[in-house]
């Protein structure tokens, strides 16, 4: 398919078979688990960044990068992630990001969750996804927020 | 060896009549037919399950549910056939059933599976149900909930399935989702009416979590809801995630699984996994997920993918290919429903609805396709 090519130029430094391999895993329409795939690659965050950034179809392909990311690369992408829970053209990778600040390091959830809180582009979700995070220094920004 | 042999007595209809082994029973009419009791494993940690096949009968299915981890181990025809053995399929390269595994505390098998196989015929056919632990040790004594269903259906060229759809909470109040979910309907009512089956859906709303956590392990909740459902009827429960995965699209309890009411009643569905990064569906995202709704629903009413992601495990009929690279096998496979993933590339993903004779026959001939 021409979406396995155009992005094996896109990516750069992901060998072209490996990352043909990567996208199809990720449009498997069954479960298939981050650690698969990881697996199937030597650059996992550029890789999968650029997963995020540039595949359109199938809408799950972006979504499980991004997923694999968030679990396993947060630190590294955390710009990337206060991005995400601001733009609201990319309101399904904010809500991915408030799903999974459990997941995170809590050095890489608190700064995301606040910037989701301050200025994020589903601002009364965020409040009561932070408010019900397992971490108590991520829920305390939800407390802090509602009290006057 | 204290194994327990239970009779059944269906609830039947029309006149009664003699079976080859001698037995009476009566016709069985049109529709599904239901039949629940109770049951201990002997001593070996098994339960042997004798069921009585009524005349008319068409298809079957038993259903197990316990504590403990449920198998099947043999399915013994009335003239003393073994039709199915556990160890024939358990280590095969080719898939007929999750039943033979064990794998959950529910766990559903039917017959027959294929047209390939023996028809079902009426007289007392005798399953033989495993219940082990989670490190397959058999436990005896362990209780074990029976359900056996039976469908008469006269011809597996056509019928119809009745599925409830279940909006997880929340996900009813948002007027983009619900309207993306019924189109995508449409999709999944067109793939199927190309195999004769008839979608007749109808919605409710539910309590559960929209991160839907409940995927892998079953739910009480979901038992209660299925309940509520027609009888013989799938159910299918849409949330924003899946198993609290975001990358997740949708999940089917068991190939096959049960129509009977239980925790693990279900093929759950993410709509934010179809959506993607934008959170909004365009018109191509809506027909992925009505194909995902007719694939996992497929699962369950016993499809597996005609080749695994690996190319070296395929499923167990005769008219899909043993194809054995990415490229043959989306060469000769990739339009199919049962395909293991989406082939897309910049301007669009190829449509996937197609199933082969085979395919088709799993599908009419599962106990809720009537």
């Amino acid at each position: 398919m021409g979406w396995f090519v155009l992005m094996a130029l896109s990516a750069g430094a992901t060998p072209p078979g490996e990352l043909d391999t990567v996208v199809r895993a990720l449009s498997s329409r069954d479960p298939v688990s981050c650690e698969v795939i990881l697996s199937l690659t030597s650059t996992p965050v550029p890789t999968l960044l650029s997963v995020v950034n540039e595949i359109a179809r199938p809408p799950w392909a972006p979504m499980r990068a991004a997923s694999c990311l968030v679990q396993h690369h947060a630190a590294e992408i955390q710009p990337d992630l206060e991005r995400w829970v601001v733009a609201p053209e990319l309101k399904g990778l904010g809500r991915l990001v408030l799903d999974s600040l459990d997941q995170m390091p809590v050095e890489v959830a608190v700064p995301v969750a606040r910037k989701a809180l301050e200025s994020g582009s589903e601002r009364e979700l965020a409040l009561q996804r932070i408010g019900a995070a397992q971490r108590p220094e991520v829920r305390a920004l939800a407390t802090a927020k509602v009290t006057p | 060896v204290t194994a327990l042999a239970l009779h059944t007595l269906l609830a039947c209809t029309g006149a009664p009549s003699r079976n080859p082994d001698g037995k009476d029973t009566e016709d069985l009419g049109p529709g599904v037919t239901l039949d629940r009791r109770s049951a201990e494993t002997n001593d070996n940690g098994r339960l042997r399950v004798e069921v009585d096949v009524p005349q008319g009968a068409t298809s079957l299915q038993i259903t197990g549910q316990s504590a403990q981890y449920v198998g099947f181990e043999e399915l013994i025809a009335p003239d003393g056939e073994t039709v199915l053995y556990w160890e024939d399929w358990y280590n095969s390269r080719y898939s007929l059933t999750y039943a033979i595994y064990g794998f959950d505390r529910v766990t559903a098998l039917s017959w027959p599976p294929r047209d390939v196989d023996r028809p079902l015929e009426p007289g007392t056919w005798t399953a033989w149900i495993s219940v082990t632990d989670r490190n397959f040790i058999y436990q005896p004594g362990e209780a074990v909930d029976l359900t056996i269903a039976t469908k008469r259906d006269d011809d597996f060229t056509e019928g119809k399935v009745g599925v409830q759809i279940v909006y997880a909470d929340g996900v009813k109040r948002d007027e983009a989702v619900v309207a993306a979910v019924e189109q995508a309907v449409e999709r999944w009512r067109a793939v199927w009416a190309g195999i004769g089956i008839e979608l007749d859906e109808y919605y409710t709303t539910s309590d559960l979590d929209a991160q839907l956590g409940f995927t892998y392990v079953g739910d009480a909740e979901v038992e209660d809801l299925a309940q509520e459902k027609g009888e013989g009827h799938l159910q299918l429960i849409v949330g924003e995630s899946v198993g609290n995965e975001e990358y997740t699209l949708g999940v089917s309890a068991g190939i096959p699984g049960t129509i009977d009411a239980t925790p693990n009643t279900f093929v759950v569905l993410s709509w934010l996994a179809h959506a993607g990064p934008n959170a909004s569906f365009d018109d191509e995202e809506i027909r992925l997920m009505g194909e995902t709704m007719a694939h996992e629903t497929g699962h369950y009413t016993g499809l597996f993918h005609p080749v695994e992601t690996g190319y070296e495990y395929w499923d167990a009929l005769d008219d899909t290919p043993d194809c054995d690279s990415f490229r043959s096998c989306e060469d000769e496979l990739g339009k199919n429903l049962m395909f293991p993933y989406s082939l897309c590339d910049f301007e669009g993903c190829v449509a996937q609805g197609q199933l082969s004779d085979q395919q088709s026959a799993v599908v009419q001939q599962f106990v809720g396709s009537l």
